[in-house]
């Protein structure tokens, strides 16, 4: 009799051992789900600095390839590209058709102040951006740009690339006369290299810039309430 | 009978039990639990890697922004190099010190705005988590007494070393882009970079020599394609008669 129960005993430790086993193992898969999660908020970060700065140095397909095969751009109101080699056209085009930039072509698109969202299965991410430009050509013109990007990410094959970028353009403005005295219209117009090269599809946004208002559609919900941020109205 | 029965089954389980304990678990449990913490202990340690080289970027900012030359020199390693445009090389704390004396006396006086944004951060933390490198966007508010504002532009391409678990500036290397004068703008007015001082030379001329804007110079990649993997080779420059650059 004694024997028995002492093997039960060990019986109830044994399973115990592997009930807390399987607790560990658990935690272990949630930790790392929590981690790869903080990586991949780096990661997307890392994709939109990365754009800017190829983009600031006309490395075209350089910028390109951060996107996914069916990645999408969309500038303004110059419409959606969609795939990398039109985003590469597109993006040459839009800055005098060659590779890299010219003598005197000042092109500094600043990526700043990201809220990434990431999704709770790790593996898609949107992120909102505020867009601060330094444009213009020595001895002819020099702009200032202000803007919002909303863009998505996801993870492919174990890389996260850009799958959409969404430039929401509140004004182009000269830098002699600054964004006040902007006249209703001027501060967005459709692109030469969109007129020449059109897009695949037509603007997902219609909306009037800078000196109207203007509220580029939140992905995110706001973090407190966690209601979807619906603008002014 | 029921009784044998019921001993069998409870010797089976235990049996079971006591293998899946003594023999089989210790060794799984162990190896993988613990290689599985191992590896993501160091996956949680580049994540704090890259916010600590963030976090001194910024404080070296803020520092250098208000002239405040002591503490941002001091947070150079042993052996820590600044070179800002064309400045040359400063290597050392006590060299590096005196060298941002020629940007502004200490804490700065009347009219001197020298503000240095760090911005746009690419951090790459080599997987020892020994070393690291940083590329930062690097926009400029600038003047001195007497003279109107300045707008310049810049990219920053640092190296990062982690001495006795502390993270500091290894080499630090700004590569102005462009500067404007403020009422006329870029369309108007691009200046140019200085060059190394003759009240007190660097250690070293300065590795680099370039043009500030209207000339394009790309400063060089540290980080690799984000989604292809290469790094940024045969950047296309400028060519430049003056400097040799084809």
């Amino acid at each position: 009799m004694k024997r028995i129960v002492l093997i039960a005993l060990v019986c109830a430790l044994a399973q115990g051992v592997a009930y807390a086993q399987k607790n560990v193992d658990s935690e272990i898969d949630a930790l790392t789900a929590r981690v790869e999660k903080l990586e991949g908020t780096r990661a997307v970060k890392k994709l939109q600095r990365a754009f800017g700065y190829y983009v600031d140095r006309g490395l075209w397909g350089e910028a390109a390839d951060l996107f996914t095969d069916d990645g999408t751009i969309e500038i303004g109101i110059d419409g959606v590209y969609v795939g990398k080699a039109r985003v590469r056209e597109y993006l040459k085009r839009l800055h005098g058709g060659q590779e890299g930039l010219i003598y005197g072509q000042l092109n500094e698109w600043m990526q700043f102040q990201p809220a990434v969202s990431m999704a709770r299965d790790g593996r898609s991410a949107t992120a909102r951006w505020l867009d601060h430009a330094m444009l213009g050509q020595y001895k002819k013109h020099a702009e200032w740009r202000d803007g919002v990007y909303e863009n998505t990410y996801v993870k492919d094959g174990g890389t996260w690339k850009i799958k959409s970028l969404h430039l929401y353009v509140n004004f182009v403005a000269p830098y002699e006369k600054g964004w006040a005295r902007l006249k209703p219209g001027e501060g967005l117009v459709q692109s030469a290299a969109s007129k020449a090269f059109p897009p695949d599809r037509g603007p997902t946004a219609s909306y009037r810039p800078f000196p109207e208002t203007y509220v580029p559609p939140f992905q995110a919900p706001n973090p407190v309430t966690g209601k979807p941020v619906r603008g002014a109205k | 009978m029921r009784t044998k029965k019921v001993l069998l089954q409870v010797t089976c389980l235990a049996v079971a039990g006591l293998s899946s304990f003594a023999v089989v678990t210790p060794a799984i449990a162990q190896s993988s639990v613990e290689a599985r913490v191992a590896e993501y202990r160091d996956r949680v340690a580049r994540l704090e890697d890259q916010d600590a080289v963030e976090n001194l970027q910024a404080t070296f900012g803020f520092y250098f922004d208000k002239g405040l030359w002591d503490d941002a020199a001091d947070l150079f390693a042993r052996n820590g190099s600044f070179e800002y445009g064309l400045s040359g090389v400063y290597i050392g704390q006590d060299r590096i010190r005196r060298a941002m004396l020629l940007l502004g006396p200490k804490g700065l006086a009347q009219g001197y705005l020298n503000n240095h944004m760090m911005l746009q951060p690419v951090i790459i933390v080599a997987p020892n988590g020994r070393t690291a490198t940083g590329r930062w966007q690097g926009p400029m508010q600038l003047s001195e007494p007497g003279a109107n504002g300045v707008w310049g532009v810049g990219i920053y391409e640092n190296e990062y070393v982690k001495e006795g678990g502390v993270w500091k500036i290894a080499k630090f290397h700004f590569y102005p882009t462009a500067y404007t004068d403020y009422d006329k703008g870029w369309a108007k007015s691009l200046l140019p970079m200085k060059g190394p001082s003759a009240l007190f030379p660097p250690d070293k001329p300065p590795t680099v020599v370039y043009r500030t804007m209207p000339g394009n110079y790309i400063p060089p990649f540290s980080f690799k394609h984000p989604v292809t993997g290469r790094p940024l080779t045969n950047l296309p420059q400028a060519a430049d008669s003056v400097t040799g650059r084809k």
